[in-house]
């Protein structure tokens, strides 16, 4: 499977191999981050802002010329300020609505073109916690539903290289997969007009031999220092 | 990767084409997918409602093919969608339940063209008839509603196989071109649609098949 999409991307640029050493026991840490702001001022109603940010960072090292493991965490978060309008009120939602925290380990195999170039794909594990407030109406019932979720998957990623210089590397995402995922999710709703409560949980589960095609994704690695 | 992936087909197109071993005529093919997910949740509001519901779909796909010629294939596939889906609330006792089940079945029989790209790679074109059949079953507490449809169609899919030893390949295709005419009879309603569909980009979702090459022994 992982070969299958590493293929898949070779395949792509076409099947040259070039031998490529002195990447054995080299150890990099790399890492793409995300950031979102946003800020609306209609004329006639309240200014809203929203804010998001994400990162994922990995410690891996170059078992063999084609191989790593890499140990990554992941983060995000979202919050803002906006308005709800319910029927007989308004409600200012404000704060963290989600954040989510994880870790995982992934392997992967790589196909080196040339000394700056070269596509890679394998395998990862993931555990992820998040967690989401959200405020909402129906009828005339405000409601706040908080929920967490505690997830594992099974992910296929394949991405390409590019060399900047000896110490950093340029790494784009291909193709993406989340073939097999469970996670179970519960949490409670709160209305805030009446003192109805409601909890809730779940179970849920998914296999799927597919690929996303594309994902795209731009990231850093930086390799340290023998 | 769309790009790639596009200008990679008629560039494999342009190499010469001889049948790989796999790919030789009297070459018995099989293949097989399936993918599955559903969940199961559980809610309690205060003071006295309970509710339940579970959704577990499940679509397995087996094809069976044979090389009548080199590079040129004969098959057959079926493929069979179900899909579960129960509801239950309770209320100061009062119970409801909501039951409705889907399944459809489907044959098609297809004609393959491949064009090897070297022993590893192969890409094709698949273009094939598919008759379905379906049933719905709709159970409200204590009403129950079966519903049958029948639906023909025709396809084109390109897709790539990939092998990874001589007898054993992965394969991805995707839909590119579907026309579907879907008859449907209920209890008093007959009804009838159609539908065609071209999709214009590389759709995001390739499906990945397992699929194993039995050549004959010389």
């Amino acid at each position: 499977m992982k070969k299958s999409i590493l293929y898949l991307v070779i395949l792509a640029f076409g099947s040259v191999s070039t031998a490529f050493g002195q990447m054995e026991g080299k150890r990099f840490i790399s890492g793409s981050a995300g950031l979102n702001f946003n800020n609306r001022n209609p004329v006639n109603n309240r200014p809203e802002h929203g804010y998001s940010y994400n990162f994922n960072i990995g410690l891996g090292k170059f078992k063999t010329a084609t191989k790593t493991g890499e140990w990554t965490i992941l983060s995000s978060l979202g919050g803002g300020k906006n308005y709800l309008d319910a029927q007989t009120q308004s409600i200012t939602r404000k704060g963290i609505g989600s954040f989510a925290l994880g870790g995982g380990y992934t392997w992967n195999y790589y196909k080196h073109f040339s000394d700056k170039f070269g596509v890679f794909g394998g395998p990862g594990l993931t555990l992820r916690y998040a967690y989401s407030k959200i405020t909402d109406s129906s009828g005339d019932n405000i409601y706040e539903q908080k929920s967490n979720e505690v997830a594992v998957s099974f992910q296929l990623a394949a991405g390409a290289y590019y060399a900047l210089n000896e110490r950093w590397w340029l790494i784009g995402s291909l193709a993406f997969s989340n073939p097999a995922s469970v996670s179970y999710v519960f949490g409670k709703a709160e209305s805030l007009t009446s003192d109805a409560e409601s909890k809730n949980s779940g179970f849920h589960y998914k296999f799927s031999p597919s690929l996303n095609f594309p994902s795209v994704g731009l990231g850093l690695r930086y390799f340290f220092k023998d | 990767m769309k790009k790639l992936f596009l200008l990679l087909l008629p560039g494999a197109l342009l190499l010469a084409g001889n049948a790989e071993a796999q790919l030789q005529k009297g070459t018995k093919y099989w293949g097989a997918t399936i993918s599955t997910d559903g969940h199961s949740l559980h809610s309690e509001s205060l003071p006295s409602v309970e509710s339940k519901s579970n959704n577990h779909n499940i679509a397995p796909s087996i094809q069976a093919g044979w090389m009548f010629k080199d590079n040129r294939m004969f098959g057959l596939r079926l493929s069979s969608v179900v899909a579960l889906r129960k509801g239950i609330s309770e209320q100061q006792g009062n119970k409801n339940e909501n039951v409705s089940n889907y399944t459809s079945v489907g044959l098609s029989p297809f004609i393959r063209h491949y064009k090897s790209i070297n022993e590893k790679w192969a890409i094709f074109l698949q273009t094939g008839f598919e008759g379905a059949y379906f049933r719905t079953k709709d159970k409200y507490t204590n009403i129950t509603e079966h519903e049958n449809g029948y639906g023909l169609g025709i396809y084109v899919l390109p897709g790539i196989s990939y092998w990874v030893t001589p007898r054993f390949a992965l394969e991805s295709d995707v839909n590119v071109l579907s026309l579907a005419l879907n008859y449907t009879s209920m209890e008093d309603v007959n009804n009838f649609n159609f539908s065609a569909g071209v999709t214009s980009g590389i759709q995001s979702y390739f499906g990945i098949r397992a699929s194993w090459y039995l050549q004959k022994s010389n």
